[in-house]
């Protein structure tokens, strides 16, 4: 039965050169996540697997939280999946979407059910670079240049977890070390972890790639890679953060700052969008930021971790299929003539949005309720989260009023069917995982969304100006737009002096110092050698 | 005779007496000369499996032939000549079968494939050379059998490139003779063993020694591109493919940095050469190549002069690794011998099918070649991926050790930051080229020969690269299975330490 492990790794992989294969195949991208799903659902926690001669040491295994993580990265790439087969059909490059969503999805179940670095590291690298077929799949300006920031900034955060690996390993010696066996770790350790997870979670500071990157992908796409995938932060900070052992008061601060005050500002930012699908990336950002103060406290109060991380958890549950959901809604509700859909479209959102009695204030009181240590951290992360009560509503109405401009041609088929069963997962999964249904911040929450009805409806015409002032990507606007002009400056000079020779530079050619003295500086060192040398013979000691 | 003084011999006869009869056949008989050719490369193979498994076992091989009082050819077959002798066999045989379909329509073939038998002789020789004397015969013997390849075209850059390589190579030679002459009358004739010899001799000047580190990797370093000696490399690149995939990835460049591993661990000894303070000082050169390599390889549109300014980075990896004291280090180095092989040799592959296909040979001109090319440009995407370090392919276990080595030896804070630089470095040139080779729509091509082929190009060509990305795959898969080349180098750094 263990080998379900090894099967939820494998069968995306072995399924990916059938997807692309024509009509006839296609079907099987919805067979992809079926292994992990079964292994979520049947084998207990605890399992695990071992494979020694594979890679450098292969253990696989499953405890409580990574069987959440599973559960519900798989219903999400099911449904994207389906969502994707249902859509897809006039695409002509389909194939590649598919080739890619298989890939993506076996590094992003993979890294989870990981236990040791190296297997980690190789599902963290797969699903990295995947994701970049997905954000560039549809080839407009918009998506090329996503990609290439997607791409650098994900790069980065593999490289530098490369190294934070090498020094944990050189360090314990283990390629799967305990929780306990992780503590005493270097703050260049400690920082290259935030660091490299914070990119990958979207934290504010480190999230510039997100608002890109996410609204180009196709929904199916964006729906994986804000529900799922930016969520493989949290299980490698839980993997290789030395929670629940020595406290990190440092390092719980710099958690706790950067996310508490991240998760406001990326809502703020987004309230100020017009594209629902940076919207929608903005409320993932703050989400993550979110979590990522919830971490700190739990750096800072090792014998509340294992709770924190576990409600966490089921938070990230609720987020992951509540945001797949309305990215498929965007889709959808683009895509189809139908009032009623819009009405569908509002659960996720009011889910999430913290809704009383729904699963997620549940999850919020939840988290809240574990947070509550005392503290000064503790008490710095809950303000927040009231501030978070009171906003991510009003991000919600914005979402939901920017999409009553949207509506379709065609017409509704069962199509949507995948969409709808993920909105019922959405809605009644985090019910079964939570004891009691609770009223969250209620009062906070119908005052987000009384005040963002008000605006919306038009009763602050002074808020209107400021809508769409700040740009997707916000702090990537500050330089790199300059970068382009440069190149294509100095590109279109060399073009010029080429077009003669018919040889095309590359504008990289602008960077490096052209550095043609190769061959006298290899006829350097044989000749100082040779007079160096000489002079050893002609003087003795 | 017994079987363990015939073995090294018979290895060799494998490619020496295919390679001679190749000279005297005329130009048509292709039939006989790829016969001779295959067969020799297969026989090779069956004989290095014999050679493996002996060697497993502790079996000794050794062949000692006097030729003057104290001056033997010796040849010895220990684990770091076998890591060495598979690789070459191996990968002689898949560019054998490239080489027959690369150049099927092209003159000379008898004599570009009698010199390929010799280059391949010369590199297995070296491998498998038991003292320093022999190591610069088979050196010299390499340099000789490889300046006919490189100028085999015949065109005037063809011959500049040539030569250029012979004025190179033949210098590094001088360098490389003299420090051996200087240290056989310092030191006596001396045997290449595991742990080195030098560091038990009493009463050696220690000057001496370094200056004579330094003419003898001086001399390898022209094969192995370190800089500043790395010059005629990418002006070598006007060979024909299957010659800059056998230079690049198991011969000439690789008998430089095995030559440079020979040195430091079995002449020196890895920890007499610390003690010496040689190994910083060849640390710092290599990671300056590493870094530099990189950076040229950033600004070359065509596709393989790229490639070779990444093997002047990615060999230097080699030279790094040796220079790092520490058994995680010897890992690092001596494994990327094999792993740097196996994946440029798929590069080059895929690069002389580009050109010989679609005569495709800059990195512009290659919008949109995954669709015309998918076997071929998947195995060039592997490859390529594993140069930058990423798993599962073998490159990542080369970095993973490198790293983990110069943590060990306390010198993390300098290595590591080259090593990351380099993977980023890396990233930067080969991305660019997957990204316009799956994403971008194709152009015409400058020179198709479509009619020629009935899939993306001739068998032969298709399937070496693709045989070699497999492979480069797998050893980084199942590296920590028995046999891997990454047991084997575990293997050698268990032996080359005596602590």
């Amino acid at each position: 039965m263990n080998l379900l492990l090894l099967a939820s790794w494998l069968v995306p992989l072995l399924l990916a050169p059938a997807v692309i294969a024509g009509n006839r195949c296609r079907w099987l991208l919805i067979a992809a996540p079926l292994p992990a799903l079964a292994a979520a659902w049947l084998l207990p926690a605890g399992s695990q697997l071992s494979l020694p001669w594979l890679l450098l040491g292969t253990e696989l295994g499953m405890d409580g939280v990574q069987r959440l993580f599973l559960t519900f990265t798989a219903l999400l790439w099911l449904a994207a999946s389906a969502h994707c087969l249902a859509s897809d059909g006039e695409d002509p490059h389909g194939g590649r979407l598919r080739l890619f969503m298989t890939l993506a999805m076996s590094g992003n179940i993979g890294l989870i059910l990981s236990t040791d670095m190296i297997s980690f590291y190789l599902g963290f690298a797969l699903m990295g670079l995947a994701s970049f077929g997905l954000v560039v799949h549809t080839a407009t300006r918009a998506a090329r240049r996503a990609a290439r920031v997607y791409l650098i900034m994900t790069l980065a955060s593999e490289f530098l977890l490369l190294i934070a690996l090498l020094l944990i390993y050189q360090r314990t010696g283990l390629l799967a070390p305990a929780p306990e066996q992780l503590s005493g770790g270097s703050n260049l350790e400690m920082a290259l972890l935030f660091v490299s997870f914070a990119i990958k979670a979207g934290l504010f500071g480190f999230h510039v790639w997100l608002p890109l990157a996410h609204p180009a992908a196709p929904v199916s796409a964006s729906a994986v890679l804000s529900g799922a995938m930016i969520a493989t932060a949290l299980v490698g900070w839980f993997t290789f953060l030395p929670l629940g052992g020595a406290a990190q008061p440092f390092w719980g601060w710099v958690f706790v700052v950067s996310g508490a005050l991240g998760a406001t500002l990326a809502a703020a930012i987004g309230l100020l969008q017009q594209d629902p699908k940076v919207i929608l990336a903005y409320s993932s950002i703050s989400k993550m930021s979110l979590f990522a103060a919830a971490i700190g406290v739990a750096l800072h109060q090792p014998a509340a971790a294992a709770a924190i991380m576990v409600a966490i958890t089921v938070y990230a549950l609720v987020h992951g299929l509540c945001k797949g959901a309305l990215f498929i809604g965007v889709g959808v509700i683009k895509q189809y003539h139908s009032r009623a859909l819009f009405g569908l479209l509002v659960i996720p959102a009011a889910i999430l949005s913290g809704a009383p009695f729904a699963g997620g204030a549940a999850a919020k009181d939840l988290l809240s309720g574990a947070l509550d240590t005392g503290g000064a951290a503790a008490t710095t992360v809950l303000l927040f989260f009231g501030v978070a009560a009171l906003v991510t509503p009003m991000l919600m109405v914005r979402f939901l009023w920017v999409m009553t401009h949207y509506r379709g041609t065609a017409r509704l088929s069962q199509r949507v069917t995948p969409w709808l069963l993920l909105i019922l997962t959405a809605a009644l999964l985090p019910i079964a995982l939570v004891d009691a249904l609770t009223p969250g911040s209620a009062l906070l929450w119908a005052l987000g969304l009384a005040l963002a009805l008000l605006v919306s409806s038009g009763r602050a015409p002074w808020l209107h100006p400021l809508s769409g002032t700040i740009p997707a990507g916000d702090l990537i606007e500050l330089f790199p737009q300059r970068w382009p002009t440069i190149a294509a400056r100095v590109h279109s000079r060399q073009a010029a002096a080429a077009a003669e020779r018919s040889v095309r530079p590359l504008p990289i050619r602008a960077w490096i110092p052209a550095i043609s003295a190769d061959r006298a500086a290899s006829l350097a060192l044989p000749l100082v050698l040779l007079v160096l040398l000489v002079s050893l013979w002609l003087f003795p000691r | 005779m017994t079987p363990s003084v015939l073995l090294p011999l018979l290895i060799l006869a494998s490619s020496l007496i295919p390679g001679l009869i190749i000279f005297t056949l005329k130009e048509e008989r292709q039939r006989l000369r790829s016969l001779l050719n295959l067969s020799g490369a297969i026989v090779k193979v069956a004989l290095v499996g014999w050679l493996i498994w002996g060697v497993y076992q502790e079996q000794v091989f050794e062949t000692r032939w006097a030729l003057a009082p104290g001056l033997d050819l010796v040849l010895h077959a220990d684990a770091l000549s076998v890591l060495f002798v598979s690789l070459s066999t191996l990968l002689w045989l898949v560019t054998t079968i490239y080489a027959i379909g690369y150049l099927q329509h092209s003159p000379d073939r008898s004599r570009f494939f009698g010199f390929f038998s010799l280059c391949v002789t010369a590199t297995v020789g070296l491998a498998m050379a038991g003292n320093l004397f022999t190591f610069v015969i088979f050196y010299e013997l390499l340099t000789l059998a490889t300046y006919p390849l490189v100028a085999h075209k015949g065109t005037p850059e063809a011959i500049r490139g040539a030569r250029l390589y012979l004025a190179y190579t033949l210098a590094g030679g001088v360098l490389l003779l003299v420090g051996a002459v200087w240290l056989r009358t310092l030191a006596g004739p001396l045997d290449f063993s595991q742990g080195g010899i030098l560091g038990d001799i009493p009463g050696l000047d220690q000057d001496s020694l370094r200056w004579i580190f330094l003419l003898l990797i001086a001399g390898l370093g022209v094969k192995a591109a370190l800089f500043p000696l790395h010059g005629w490399l990418p002006q070598a690149m006007v060979a024909p493919a299957p010659v800059s995939a056998l230079l690049h990835a198991v011969a000439v460049v690789k008998a430089g940095a095995f030559g440079i591993v020979r040195v430091v661990y079995d002449v020196y000894g890895v920890e007499f050469a610390a003690e010496l303070e040689v190994l910083t000082p060849l640390g710092v050169i290599a990671a300056f190549t590493i870094l530099y390599g990189s950076v040229k390889a950033m600004s070359q549109d065509q596709l393989k002069k790229r490639l070779a300014y990444s093997t002047v980075s990615q060999v230097s990896y080699i030279a790094l690794g040796t220079a790092i004291l520490g058994p995680l280090a010897t890992i690092g180095g001596v494994v990327h011998l094999v792993h740097q092989g196996i994946m440029k040799i798929t590069l080059f592959f895929a690069a002389g099918n580009y050109a010989e296909t679609l005569g495709v040979h800059r990195v512009s001109e290659m919008n949109g070649i995954g669709r015309r090319m998918p076997a071929t440009t998947l195995a060039f995407s592997v490859a390529a991926l594993g140069m930058i370090g990423l798993p599962p392919v073998a490159g990542f276990i080369s970095k993973w050790y490198l790293g983990l080595g110069a943590l060990e030896a306390g010198q993390g804070a300098w290595i590591i930051p080259v090593l990351l630089a380099s993977s980023v470095l890396n990233a930067a040139y080969f991305m660019p080229i997957l990204y316009r080779a799956w994403f971008l729509p194709p152009n015409a091509w400058p020179c198709e020969n479509d009619t020629r082929y009935a899939g993306e190009t001739l068998p032969s060509l298709q399937w070496p690269p693709v045989v070699t990305a497999s492979l480069a795959l797998l050893v980084g898969l199942f590296a920590a299975s028995p046999y891997s080349p990454l047991e084997w180098a575990q293997l050698i750094a268990s032996r080359e330490y005596r602590q």
